[in-house]
């Protein structure tokens, strides 16, 4: 269990070395043709075979904005920021565009002139705070913003420090959203519900067995001849869980796993192990690793012949740019993919892209797409609000915030399941030789 | 041909190459450590500033087979100016050397995220062909580095054993006094050794980046390889650090192959630990001066 909830941010911590990576790669390091070759399908929502739509209400951003011309108040409310502005690269990275997506949302509400209960139009102000990566820095933070600031609303942290956090939070019946990975282990971890000491704890990032299943699924719509499926995963304990997570995922999609191989850190020579599991006769080859890695096991197995698809997190543009002509007559896939990470696959995350782009200062910050990990939520809470009719009644709010569903940029139903966890479909791209690069968005995979 | 020999076939051809690299990466080791005594450890980040360079010249317009020896060249050249700054200081004291070497790798590697960032860069691939004999996939790439190492080492083997230079470096190994009696200029020989060393790290990594993506933290992974296959082969022998180049790349990839995978380098380093449980100075030891500094 430990492990499991710890994969998805190190997923996203890879994606962003992965990033990185490829923004620190100049645009002669690989092929241009890539990039001009890239395209995005038309959104296709294709539902994956368990979806089933809810068929209530979904909110829009312009229902949480509507205002009647009868409030007669205006009044701002206060809500916590803190979030990992400094320490390690790749987490600042992570959670300076987490905390973005609720700076963008709170501007958003409050130049459309904030969001109305009753008779009173509020705005809300942020209470910033870098908790420089620090557990001690968060916990005095949290302290600070629930005993002298009297907030009754906080969003971060990113990464470290959100469990201790979140011990207070819940004490405190404070309302506390954040991606939160560590939540599934604190106070969301030993219940069905989300009930008592942890009803106010909201985790807005989905979970990362979804994503790996709605991957499984997608490929298994679309390639309903293939039947074998060989893994690789470097020989850590997150490598391990992911390996794990596939062979759940993928034997629950109904494929056969033929071979799982795992190798050690610091390998680039993967040719060995390629050659055992060619013997398998894989139809597809999975590897979710960091990007240098990826890229080599790509490769090799692209030479090798080793199955008839590959299943990697690279961005397809890098993906078809590196491998050019030797992606003929092969098919390389990225499935399960956070939604919006690679290009945008519905018209309101275009949108929401362009618009965040001009927040940003005319360009996207590097991994964007994490933005979309609390902008939306942002309005959720607004909503929540609203139909609990008060900013005040924290345990009202969070019954409320159970039952919305809402049409945002990242996906067209959000919502949170019975244990507070985000509910968001992810993406699926392929590229083949030549072609433009397709992504679609796979419906989530819902309770 | 049946299924298990093609199987090991691939296998053979896989450790083929790998062999090559580490072979590369241990000459450049054991030729500066059986002249000076001195454990070049920051010999890794010549190899990774060698692939970047090799990339970096690529990137700037040269075909990769000239970026190569210009990047050989070019860190030959950074490592002749190491030795001049830095090393040569220490050549009394090779234990100096050695923790000069270890500050080097922090410098170099800072240096390398400094000037390239800490992102990869993919492969170059000047041949993308992959030659397919009795079930036997050979990327034509592969093939290229396993010639090029094999021609560099054979040149390496003709200029210690026929040219005055090689002479004047055997007669320094041997015993430097004497060869400084003898009017060899071991100053220079020593310089010259270094820039061997540092040219030979170089292009193996301009090889490496012509089949993986590489990264700034490249070298250490081939450095505890290099060194492993020097040791195996007994520090300071240049023939010795071929064959334990071959016989690591075989045990390295069958046993990856054909066992559990992820003690790829429990097998590397297990089979080092027999070798010098049986014979401490590895199967063909160096004579002279370095079995003094070796005893």
């Amino acid at each position: 269990m430990i492990k499991r909830l710890r994969v998805w941010w190190i997923v996203g911590v890879l994606l962003t070395a992965l990033l990185v990576g490829a923004a620190c790669t100049s645009d002669d390091d690989v092929d241009d043709d890539g990039e001009d070759a890239t395209a995005t399908s038309a959104p296709t929502n294709g539902e994956a075979a368990t979806a089933t739509p809810f068929t209530g209400t979904i909110l829009t951003p312009e229902d949480v904005l509507r205002k009647d011309g009868t409030a007669t108040k205006e009044v701002e409310i206060e809500w916590g920021w803190m979030f990992e502005l400094s320490g390690p690269p790749q987490i600042q990275i992570f959670a300076t565009v987490t905390g973005d997506g609720v700076l963008f949302a709170v501007q958003e509400i409050n130049d459309a002139g904030g969001f109305q209960i009753g008779d009173t139009i509020y705005t809300i102000k942020l209470l910033e705070h870098d908790t420089e990566s620090d557990p001690n820095k968060t916990i005095g933070i949290t302290r600070q913003l629930i005993v002298d600031d009297e907030v009754n609303v906080i969003w971060g942290p990113a990464s470290f420090g959100e469990a201790e956090a979140t011990v207070i939070t819940q004490a405190e019946q404070v309302l506390h959203l954040c991606a939160c990975q560590d939540r599934g282990l604190t106070s969301l971890s030993s219940v069905e519900k989300a009930a008592g000491e942890s009803h106010w704890a909201f985790q807005t990032l989905p979970l990362v067995s979804r994503f790996f299943l709605q991957g499984a699924l997608n490929v298994k719509e679309d390639h309903p001849e293939y039947e074998r499926v060989a893994i690789i995963c470097i020989d850590s304990e997150i490598g391990r869980s992911i390996c794990e997570l596939y062979e759940e995922s993928y034997s629950a999609a109904g494929f056969e796993i033929v071979g799982v191989k795992v190798f050690p850190p610091g390998t680039s020579d993967y040719t060995p192990l390629l050659t055992n599991l060619k013997q398998q006769n894989p139809d597809i080859l999975l590897n979710f690793d960091d990007p240098t890695a990826q890229l080599n096991i790509l490769g090799q197995a692209l030479d090798m012949n080793v199955a008839s698809s590959y299943n990697t997190s690279l961005p397809p543009d890098i993906v078809q740019a590196a491998f050019g002509d030797r992606l003929e007559g092969k098919e390389v896939t990225a499935g399960g993919i956070p939604r919006q990470a690679t290009v945008p696959t519905s018209e309101a995350a275009a949108a929401y892209f362009e618009r965040y782009a001009e927040f940003s200062g005319g360009e996207l910050p590097l991994a964007s797409f994490v933005s979309l990990l609390s902008y939306d939520f942002v309005y959720m809470l607004v909503a929540a609000m609203q139909q609990a009719g008060t900013v005040e009644d924290t345990t009202a709010i969070a019954d409320a915030l159970e039952t919305i569903h809402y049409a945002g940029a990242a996906e067209d139903d959000i919502y949170f399941n019975e244990q507070h966890f985000s509910v968001i479909g992810s993406d699926g791209c392929i590229v083949r030789f030549e072609q433009p690069i397709e992504c679609s968005h796979d419906a989530p995979v819902r309770d | 041909m049946s299924q298990e020999l093609s199987v090991f076939m691939q296998q053979l051809f896989n450790a083929l190459t790998i062999s090559g690299v580490y072979a590369l990466v241990a000459l450049g080791i054991t030729v500066i450590f059986g002249l000076t005594g001195i454990v070049k450890f920051s010999i890794g980040e010549l190899l990774t500033l060698g692939a970047f360079l090799t990339f970096a010249f690529w990137e700037g317009g040269t075909t990769f087979f000239l970026a190569v020896p210009l990047a050989a060249i070019a860190v030959g050249g950074f490592s002749l100016l190491l030795e001049r700054g830095a090393f040569r200081f220490t050549l009394d004291q090779p234990i100096n050397g050695f923790i000069v070497s270890l500050g080097l790798i922090l410098v170099l590697q800072n240096l390398i995220i400094e000037i390239w960032g800490v992102g990869f860069k993919a492969p170059i691939r000047p041949f993308t062909q992959v030659w397919e004999v009795g079930g036997v996939s050979m990327p034509v790439q592969r093939w290229f580095v396993v010639w090029v190492a094999v021609v560099i080492i054979g040149l390496l083997f003709m200029v210690l054993r026929y040219t005055k230079y090689g002479r004047a470096m055997r007669a320094c190994a041997e015993d430097r006094d004497a060869a400084a009696l003898m009017g060899i200029p071991v100053a220079l020989v020593i310089a010259g050794t270094f820039a061997l060393g540092g040219a030979l790290a170089a292009t193996a990594g301009g090889l490496l980046a012509s089949l993986f993506a590489i990264q700034p933290f490249l070298g250490s992974q081939y450095l505890l390889k290099g060194f492993a296959v020097a040791l195996v082969g007994g520090l300071g022998n240049v023939e010795g650090a071929v064959i334990a180049a071959v016989l690591v790349g075989l045990t390295e990839t069958m046993g990856s192959g054909y066992l559990a995978t992820e003690w790829r380098d429990a097998y590397t380093f297990g089979l080092l630990i027999a070798i010098l449980l049986v014979r401490p100075r590895g199967l063909f030891p160096a004579r002279g001066r370095l079995q003094e500094t070796l005893q």
